[in-house]
């Protein structure tokens, strides 16, 4: 039914409380959005968290009463892409000249300076090998992918509460591993 | 509640999200003085763990125990991949990892499918345990075992010049000797 209804009537009845007026406003403008985003971003990880953010914006404005002109919504949002395109471009311009001028100051702490150690890698991927894969897949989802707790357990198919136990325990076993020399050194 | 907690313990609860916010920030406040401190030796090894990680897993570090097809996408991927597929025999001779190489795969052609898991015990002639790799993982069509190795692993494990290998399969919780074999390591 909200689909029949035009951009103005969508905004008033958004700002009404009702969500189906919502969800039909997200879907016409999402489209739009991601094309305006993939014509700037790269990756589609960037392009969907751009038009996220983007639809967010709007809906927290529809919510607050804020669009004076509903039926220019589609211009609002627009305004609402480029403010944020502006602001992540002012961002990375930022980031840029950071680098330029600071960047050497991390090159110590990057995952090619840990790397250079080759015997810390030798040593990590000894020690992973003599843990269990269920181990080794939570410090891949943990640590490696950086996953949130929840959908580390999810992906374990185990509770939260049980994917803490085993990050205890087989970040212990890992550090007490990594704390002696490699088996293969002994004499 | 978090002072109660061990230093290492606290800061896994911290990372999956157990403490408060209050413990957190509490956390925060210490953890940030304690490394600017050069003090906070646990987040420094949980980082090395994470970043050595994010290295080791697109070179498969975390396969222990690999597949044709996962091979080949590392050699796709253009890593200088040296694959041994010694003969099967009760005393195989492993060639010396060449100096451009940078993962090292050996092929045990060996059908480790249908247990619940897999390991290998490495023991050195005289029956002292070296190690054990556990939940070994093997090609889906031929259930052969491609054992992924980073170069300076596979160096230092070769001092152990000569290694005794039994492949143990646990299924419905009774374990099988899959095979036992020697290695001769070249230098």
């Amino acid at each position: 039914m909200t689909d029949l209804l035009s951009a103005a009537d969508l905004v008033s009845s958004a700002r009404q409380g009702e969500r189906h007026a919502e969800e039909t406003l997200c879907r016409r403008l999402a489209p739009v959005v991601r094309a305006f985003a993939r014509r700037r971003l790269r990756g589609v990880d960037a392009v969907e968290e751009f038009a996220q953010d983007a639809l967010l914006l709007m809906v927290e404005a529809l919510r607050e009463g804020r669009i004076e002109q509903p039926e220019r919504i589609g211009g609002f949002v627009l305004g609402i892409c480029r403010n944020l395109a502006f602001e992540r471009a002012r961002q990375q311009e930022r980031r840029k000249a950071l680098w330029e001028q600071y960047g050497s100051a991390l090159e110590s702490v990057s995952v090619h300076a840990e790397v250079r150690d080759t015997y810390d890698v030798a040593h990590l991927e000894d020690c992973l090998s003599q843990l269990s894969k269920r181990s080794r897949d939570l410090l891949r989802l943990g640590y490696v992918e950086a996953l949130p707790h929840d959908e580390v357990a999810a992906q374990l198919s185990v509770s939260p509460a049980n994917a803490r136990v085993m990050r205890h325990r087989t970040l212990a076993s890992l550090r007490e591993c990594m704390s002696k020399r490699m088996s293969w050194e002994a004499a | 509640m978090s002072q109660s907690r061990e230093p290492f313990s606290e800061l896994v609860d911290y990372e999956s999200g157990e403490l408060s916010a209050a413990e957190a920030a509490e956390l925060e406040e210490r953890l940030f003085a304690a490394a600017a401190a050069g003090q906070a030796a646990d987040a420094a090894f949980v980082d090395k763990i994470s970043l050595i990680g994010q290295y080791l897993l697109p070179r498969g570090g975390f396969d222990i125990g690999s597949s044709r097809a996962r091979v080949d996408a590392l050699i796709a991927a253009g890593l200088r991949v040296q694959l041994v597929d010694p003969e099967p025999a009760e005393i195989v001779e492993i060639p010396a990892v060449a100096d451009d190489t940078e993962i090292f795969v050996t092929l045990l052609r060996m059908d480790v499918r249908g247990y619940d898991s897999v390991d290998a015990v490495i023991q050195k002639p005289d029956g002292t345990e070296l190690k054990t790799f556990r939940d070994i993982g093997c090609d889906p069509e031929t259930g052969y075992v491609y054992a992924v190795c980073e170069a300076p692993l596979a160096r230092i494990s070769a001092k152990q010049r000569h290694v005794v290998t039994r492949v143990i399969g646990t299924r419905d919780g009774v374990e099988h000797t899959l095979g036992v074999f020697q290695s001769l390591m070249g230098r």
